[in-house]
């Protein structure tokens, strides 16, 4: 199977979710702190990849940061993302406290 | 040539280069200079004198310089406005990490542990919160350290203890 349309995961769909309630892009940390401990802060860069590569989440990189170092990513679902989640909740993967 | 009177005199005593408005040379003004450079500590003092011949006034020649240490302080202090640059913090064990991850995974999920720590030490930094900087870069070591590579010592020390127990 090619892994561009592979369908995203359990946790991946977690994420895409809180994606969509956000509407603007949003960073890691975030997502995490919204997740409020659903997704962890040690795998939340490894969905957000994986999710990258298949096509259902696009990455905006500032062109400068506030902070030292490199600039934080911005992540944002993009009409893809939509439709697998829109076909998602319509199929009831969500589990019931999923969507609470 | 001496003559009787005792006194010097010079039989071409008309071949002399000058005319009488030479003779009109008056005493030059002198004008005591110190020059101290800002950044040195070196002051050169001197006299430069104007002199007035024939109606001409000329500069050149009258003047000399004697180099004095005016003073022997320390050096004045230097305050550039420079921005403090703020060295980006890194993981322990980056290294390693470049060297086993995939240069991918390395830039999609290490660096991205590396910001995140940058941040939140930055925006604790801005509040005066020493404590929660350091507890930022240790949370960031902690969470960026994967699993597996904790694994790695406890297999070894399995290692160890089954060679030691025989089994």
């Amino acid at each position: 199977m090619d892994k561009g349309k592979s369908w995203p995961s359990g946790k991946e769909l977690e994420v895409l979710r809180l994606l969509e309630s956000a509407g603007a892009g949003m960073y890691g940390l975030e997502l995490v702190e919204k997740s409020k401990g659903a997704i962890g802060r040690e795998s939340i860069y490894k969905y957000l990849w994986r999710l990258e590569e298949k096509g259902y989440v696009t990455k905006k990189i500032p062109a400068t940061a506030d902070h030292p170092g490199m600039p934080r990513p911005i992540y944002r679902i993009n009409g893809l993302g939509q439709m697998a989640l829109a076909a998602a909740e319509n199929m009831g993967i969500f589990g019931a406290g999923a969507r609470s | 040539m001496i003559g009787g009177d005792g006194w010097d005199h010079f039989d071409d005593e008309g071949d002399y280069n000058y005319d009488d408005a030479m003779l009109d040379l008056r005493l030059p003004p002198q004008v005591s200079v110190v020059l101290t450079p800002e950044t040195g500590h070196l002051g050169i003092v001197g006299q430069a004198a104007i002199v007035e011949v024939g109606g001409a006034i000329s500069t050149s020649g009258t003047s000399f310089a004697t180099p004095k240490i005016v003073e022997l302080l320390e050096p004045p202090e230097e305050s550039f406005d420079l921005p403090a640059v703020e060295e980006p913090a890194d993981l322990l064990w980056t290294p390693i990490a470049r060297m086993i991850m995939s240069p991918t995974r390395f830039r999609e999920e290490w660096s991205r542990h590396i910001s995140d720590m940058n941040y939140e030490r930055r925006e604790h930094l801005k509040r005066g919160n020493l404590f929660g900087a350091h507890l930022a870069v240790i949370r960031a070591h902690f969470y960026s350290l994967p699993v597996a590579w904790l694994l790695i010592p406890v297999r070894f020390m399995l290692h160890l203890l089954r060679h030691w127990l025989g089994i």
